[in-house]
């Protein structure tokens, strides 16, 4: 097949659902619609949680007042959540302004690969780094309640619930950034 | 705050506010706003074809086809208010579409490729493209890295090996060069389909 002939064929391959016009009401659709695109949301998705992050970490010392928490080291565990939280959500919102520098209007198409890939790196880098950290969290907050167990139940189903909740939004974080072959 | 408290100061910021207000509600008059959305289908209609065929190629499903063309045409209506003439508006057009398609790329699962040795010739559609043949170009794309990928696509697309340098903001022998190793791998894979 010669080199032409391939471009033919690509030139003639069309999806059954594919429209080669745009038809009035779907310029209306596009020109009024308030969608936003998969960059757009996966910016929102980080501010999103940024923002949580920052709240989280603000209300962490709520804890100090429950006098069911804690034991001795109740202000350091504190201290190292509100802590892990700001560093949360200051990976989030670092990760959120590289994701809106994303320039697809006037990037060059190489440069726009290579910041998304940076992008998807960065947040695997944090995973890798947060994650322990959040076990550590864990244990530490489990071990000063050791002596309740109702604390500890608490906790662990916490963990639990939170693992899955963020298991789900790592997926979906995923099917936006999607797999890139290095 | 003197301006809010002294009766003379305060209607010019309620006339300049007024005046505000009335620049915007004109912006959204409705026959202007039909007037930029004829503009726009004008500039676009053209390259529809060229949108749907890029899409197409970074999309694993028909609903994945719709997100990717949908995106591809928000982004173009967005940014064409900012067009610089420096450039062709096709160029444009093509960055734009693959910006959108790469920055949220996934990689396609990885298929057998199909053997076409024995492929049909027959068109499954009037006018279109054998489905054998569509497949197996599928599956070339679809192992490409995004670079690549989109490289290839502005090949096969026919632009010159200038402006795909452009386009990338890459070298234009590195263009060249790429576009070499993927013709003599899909000539490879044509004559022995099993090799990867």
């Amino acid at each position: 097949m010669s080199e032409e002939e391939l471009r033919k064929q690509w030139r003639q391959s069309r999806d059954s659902q594919s429209r080669d016009t745009l038809t009035g009401s779907e310029a209306e659709t596009i020109t009024r619609s308030k969608r936003k695109t998969a960059l757009t949301r996966l910016a929102e998705r980080y501010a999103r949680f940024s923002n949580l992050a920052f709240i989280f970490a603000l209300v962490s010392p709520v804890w100090i007042a429950n006098p069911e928490v804690g034991g001795r080291h109740k202000s350091i565990i504190i201290i190292c959540m509100m802590i892990y939280f700001i560093i949360c959500g200051a990976i989030d919102r670092h990760i959120c302004h590289k994701v809106r520098a994303i320039n697809v209007f006037e990037m060059p198409t190489s440069e726009v690969i290579a910041r998304a890939m940076k992008c998807r790196l960065l947040h695997l880098k944090s995973m890798a780094f947060i994650i322990p950290l959040a076990i550590t969290l864990i244990v530490l907050f489990s071990w000063s309640n050791s002596w309740n167990p109702y604390m500890n139940i608490g906790i662990i189903s916490g963990a639990l619930i939170g693992a899955a909740i963020g298991t789900i939004q790592f997926r979906r974080f995923m099917r936006d950034y999607r797999d890139m072959k290095e | 705050m003197i301006a809010l408290v002294h009766p003379a100061g305060l209607q010019q910021v309620v006339g300049e506010w007024l005046l505000r207000f009335a620049e915007a509600l004109s912006r959204m008059r409705p026959a202007e706003r039909q007037q930029s959305e004829a503009l726009f289908r004008q500039a676009i209609e053209p390259h529809i074809p060229i949108i749907n065929r890029i899409c197409r190629s970074f999309a694993s499903t028909a609903y994945e086809f719709e997100d990717l063309r949908q995106d591809a045409l928000l982004n173009i209506w967005r940014g064409i208010a900012n067009f610089k003439n420096d450039s062709d508006i096709k160029t444009w057009i093509y960055r734009v579409t693959l910006n959108t398609c790469v920055s949220t790329y996934r990689r396609r699962r990885k298929r057998e490729h199909a053997d076409i040795s024995h492929a049909s010739s027959v068109p499954s559609e009037e006018g279109s493209a054998p489905f054998e043949f569509r497949q197996w170009l599928d599956t070339i794309i679809a192992d490409l890295n995004p670079e690549n990928h989109s490289i290839f696509v502005l090949w096969l697309e026919d632009v010159p090996y200038d402006q795909i340098a452009r386009i990338m903001g890459m070298n234009r022998n590195t263009v060249a060069s790429r576009i070499n190793r993927i013709k003599t791998r899909i000539r490879l894979l044509a004559q022995n389909p099993k090799i990867n």
